[in-house]
């Protein structure tokens, strides 16, 4: 009794702790960064070992952490597996699109699109397809931390047993500081989303689809401030909504429209010289229809296991689009170019975007050297 | 006037040609020579890096699903390939970044130093739209 009671005095402890840490953190930050430059890329501060650090930090999440955790644990060897291809898809971003798109861009993917494509119906496309995937993993992540909330209060037994048993100081300690580490995680990727999601309203939809590119940074980031609020919001109301329903594919949803409707576009933006706008439009579209129609039809939805019409079969047997839309996104890309006039404007400017994508020329500046 | 300055050289990449509007043309055949030599330098390894890890994924993902037998091959007391296998991925991964962060290093920044030289030399024309 007297060992619960330290427990949940430490836990708290760890946990406001954490809270205020973050929040001096946030206020820190927030009186260093008034501009738009400051709200959205750090002022370009950040180091090339910051920087990675808070990458580390997004994938950390609710899904990878616990999740792989998991899988591990029930399927052993197996779940092992999944975690494979979370790890292989950085040997295509480090190779193929960081540095690239670090040059080319300014706040947003839609920025290395619109720089050779027409703007509005791009960043208009893309930021579906990205507040989409914002949505969907916020939703997941927030549901999975509060699983992980309800799990906590009850103090897991094996940290307590790693920490020496339950009566013992170490083990209570250790629970203190697993579920404050993973809190902080969390907090990690929710932030990091709900920024990017932000972002792609305040930068691409508001100032450049709605006022045509019209607009001044101070605006674009009221915007953005407005926008997170929005988003976080929906996303809290949404979780508290589907907090019973198992919204774990979620995870694999955000990373499969992400797969089929961004990376082609992406991918065709940096290295096609042909491509153009209605090709980019085309794989956004058909990257988000037929990922997000896949899951519609397919078990995690449909059928036994399913959210709804439990009697009825799902129409497809996967839970994961990515192996269908993945293609689909590309197909629809290179179709859409092909079957359209030439743009010449997206061929000149696709020079310019290599100039500046392979020297860095032109590109936004470091506050920082590096 | 203005036209000769953003025409292409015949028969080159026309890489330099929108980046600085008032650049002279030696120097915009220069600029255009680097930016295509690192082009070309970046096919070279990066494609043959990114295949060989691609490779490996691929390669580990059959072993496992079709040759059970062959993966629970123990190589040292416990340790089986499909251990070894699993481990190789990540190291992979972190191997891969090495190489191509030193080679970007020794290969490809003295290179873009050469392009910022005459680049800078005019100003800037683009940006983001």
């Amino acid at each position: 009794m007297i060992a619960s009671a330290h427990g949940h005095l430490f836990t708290s402890l760890f946990f406001f702790g954490f809270i205020a840490l973050s929040l001096g953190l946030t206020w820190w930050s927030m009186r260093r960064a008034r501009d738009a430059t400051g709200f959205f890329v750090a002022g370009r501060r950040l180091t090339g070992w910051q920087n990675g650090l808070a990458i580390s930090g997004d994938y950390m999440s609710a899904a990878s952490f616990l999740g792989i955790a998991g899988l591990v644990s029930l399927f052993g060897y197996d779940g092992l597996l999944y975690s494979f291809g979370f790890i292989v898809g950085w040997v295509v971003i480090v190779l193929l699109v960081a540095e690239p798109l670090r040059n080319s861009g300014k706040y947003t993917l839609s920025d290395v699109m619109a720089f050779r494509l027409r703007a509005r119906p791009v960043r208009a496309a893309a930021a579906v397809s990205s507040v989409t995937i914002g949505l969907f993993y916020l939703l997941a992540q927030l549901v999975g931390a509060g699983a992980i909330a309800s799990l906590l209060l009850p103090i897991p037994l094996l940290a307590l047993q790693l920490g020496g048993g339950p009566e013992t100081l170490g083990g209570e300690i250790l629970v203190a500081f697993i579920s404050a580490v993973t809190f902080a995680t969390i907090l990690a990727v929710v932030a990091g989303l709900i920024i990017a999601a932000a972002t792609n309203i305040a930068h691409d939809v508001y100032t450049h689809v709605i006022k045509a590119g019209v607009s001044s940074e101070k605006i674009e980031v009221k915007v953005a401030k407005v926008a997170t609020i929005a988003v976080g919001v929906a996303a809290i109301t949404l979780a508290l909504v589907t907090k019973s329903l198992n919204v774990a594919f979620l995870v694999g949803l955000a990373f499969a429209v992400a797969a089929s409707a961004n990376l082609p576009v992406i991918l065709y933006s940096l290295y096609w010289k042909r491509f153009n706008t209605a090709g980019a439009v085309s794989a956004l579209i058909a990257g988000v229809a037929s990922a997000v129609g896949l899951v519609l039809a397919g078990p995690a939805v449909i059928g036994p296991k399913g959210l709804m019409l439990t009697d009825v079969q799902p129409l497809i047997s996967l839970i994961n689009p990515g192996i269908i839309s993945i293609p689909i996104g590309f197909f629809a890309g290179w179709l859409g170019t092909v079957l359209t006039a030439r743009e010449l404007s997206s061929e000149e400017r696709f020079i310019t975007l290599q100039v500046r994508a392979l020297t860095g020329f032109g590109s936004e500046q470091s506050a920082k050297p590096h | 006037m203005a036209l000769s300055e953003t025409q292409t050289i015949p028969g080159r990449f026309a890489y330099a040609d929108a980046s600085p509007t008032r650049l002279s043309l030696a120097d915009k055949a220069v600029a255009n020579g680097i930016v295509k030599e690192i082009a070309r330098r970046r096919v070279q390894v990066v494609v043959p890096l990114f295949l060989c890890s691609f490779a490996l994924y691929v390669a580990t993902l059959v072993a496992l699903s079709y040759f059970p037998g062959l993966v629970g091959y123990k190589i040292f007391g416990s340790i089986n390939l499909a251990y070894v296998l699993a481990l190789a991925q990540f190291a992979t991964t972190f191997l891969t970044a090495f190489i191509y962060a030193l080679w970007t290093r020794r290969a490809i920044d003295p290179l873009v130093a050469d392009a910022f030289a005459i680049l800078g030399r005019a100003p800037v024309a683009g940006g983001v739209r």
